[in-house]
């Protein structure tokens, strides 16, 4: 009985820690762009931020790629309509490096890249549509390429569009669309996929190899149904991630989250959820900047907000 | 009465201003036969679906046929409807003081000016024409006494797009 007692006593502060209710995490919002009354955002889809605090955006409704100041104020536009050099069609995705920004289109296998000034350079050609992309640090440009015949791969382009490493992160061919991801790179090469149409989050290293994999909502299956005679998912389970810079991952629910498109799961590099913040109205997709500052979507893409991370 | 030197400046400025209203007219409608005939017989409304615009290349099909419009034709006889369909919970709140009414309506202003339409385009907020989006955007060809003579929703095909025109040259 002794014996128990002091091993209760000294598992307390085991327990306790595991069992510490995670540390609560609030936005306080800092800036707003985009307003009913104002032409800056019409539906804004990409964001990102660069050294300098600017912030670039993509417009997929007036197939534009806007640069405001980082007070919020309008600097230039640059893109209309079109297939040519510098045109869009559907803009999308965006990141950038110390010199570029990289546009990706919805439906096309291309990536667009422009100057800070927002001056079309040149593109790279892709295999398929991006599903997701990310410019890393050295000059590569890390894309989840979409396949409708092939299971989904993430790749490594230089700045010539040459491959210069694959990923297969499926062990074997999944059902249509089921492969499709978000996902972001950490300082260290470590990858964080989340997948757009079933419960799972993994982390795998630069090498390719498996660290983790998690189910976080404990969910077995999403709705399939059929369109076109392709049977697809249409629920979405996670919508997008972006890593903190203290290397911790954060997740928007979609669906299946207790609110919809709004919740926000932190977990640890380990995968230990950490807390759930709520972003205060339903995003597409969340951005962390360099300053830790998340950014996210207001008004269905007519506004976008960009939110101090506070832990209390 | 008799008419001083002013006055008959005034009746001959009166005059030239006249015929050359409708000798310009007549010179335009003889210039382009396609358009005088549609500006007289046919008038087009196109039916937007708010939920297409998540979707800009479900809109497409719409830019390429209206693109093809002449520009005339355009000002005179085409106009827009976009339509919002109320799901349960927004029930009744798509009016002017509504926050999705503001939302549509900034998203209609860019779509306009992006895409250089220059019909006019009304927001159905009442749900008058609920029932014909129901099948989602579409063009409604109507002849000159405003008889419905067609109805084709978008995406269309290019069978559809020529026989489009071909009643619109009719």
């Amino acid at each position: 009985m002794y014996r128990l007692v002091v091993f209760l006593v000294m598992l307390v502060p085991y327990l306790s820690s595991q069992g510490a209710p995670p540390k609560r995490i609030f936005l306080e919002e800092v800036l707003t762009i985009g307003s009913f009354e104002d032409d800056s955002l019409f539906q804004w889809v990409g964001v990102v931020a660069d050294d300098e605090e600017n912030i670039y955006v993509t417009d997929a409704m007036d197939y534009s790629l806007k640069k405001f100041d980082a007070a919020g104020r309008f600097v230039a536009k640059s893109g209309r309509r079109g297939q040519g050099p510098g045109e869009f069609t559907a803009p999308r995705l965006l990141d950038c490096s110390e010199q570029f920004l990289f546009v990706t289109e919805q439906y096309q296998p291309v990536i667009k890249v422009f100057d800070k000034k927002l001056q079309y350079q040149y593109h790279i050609p892709l295999e398929g549509p991006a599903g997701d992309m990310k410019a890393l640090r050295g000059g590569l440009l890390a894309v989840v390429v979409l396949s409708a015949k092939s299971e989904s791969q993430l790749k490594f382009y230089d700045r010539e569009g040459k491959i210069v490493k694959e990923l297969h992160f499926q062990e074997r061919p999944s059902l249509m669309l089921m492969d499709m991801v978000s996902f972001d790179l950490d300082g260290q090469g470590n990858i964080y996929l989340v997948y757009n149409f079933m419960d799972r989050i993994e982390k795998f290293d630069g090498s390719g190899k498996k660290i983790w994999s998690k189910n976080l909502l404990g969910l077995k299956q999403v709705k399939r149904e059929k369109i076109s005679s392709y049977m697809v998912p249409t629920e979405i389970v996670f919508k997008d991630v972006a890593l903190d810079q203290s290397g911790n991952l954060y997740v928007l629910g979609g669906k299946f989250s207790q609110n919809r498109s709004r919740d926000v799961y932190v977990l640890s590099p380990e995968g230990i959820l950490l807390s759930t913040l709520t972003l205060p109205e339903t995003s597409h997709c969340i951005y962390i900047d360099r300053e830790n500052y998340l950014y996210s979507r207001a008004n269905e893409g007519i506004t976008l907000k960009k939110f101090r991370m506070v832990s209390k | 009465m008799t008419l001083k030197v002013g006055d008959w400046i005034i009746v001959f400025l009166f005059g030239c201003l006249v015929f050359f209203y409708f000798r310009g007219i007549d010179l335009v409608a003889k210039g382009d036969s396609f358009e005088k005939d549609v500006f007289e017989n046919k008038w087009i409304l196109f039916i937007l679906d708010f939920q297409d615009f998540s979707c800009m290349t479900c809109l497409d099909s719409f830019l390429g046929f209206y693109q093809q419009l002449p520009l005339r034709f355009k000002t005179s006889c085409a106009w827009g409807i976009l339509v919002m369909k109320k799901t349960e919970k927004e029930e009744n709140t798509h009016t002017r003081t509504s926050k999705s009414f503001w939302i549509a309506e900034k998203k209609l202003r860019g779509f306009i000016r992006a895409n250089h339409i220059v019909s006019p385009f009304l927001m159905d907020t009442n749900q008058v024409f609920g029932k014909w989006a129901e099948m989602g955007s579409s063009v409604l060809l109507f002849d000159r006494v405003g008889k419905m003579v067609h109805r084709y929703n978008f995406p269309l095909t290019g069978a559809q797009f020529e026989e489009i025109f071909e009643i619109l040259n009719r």
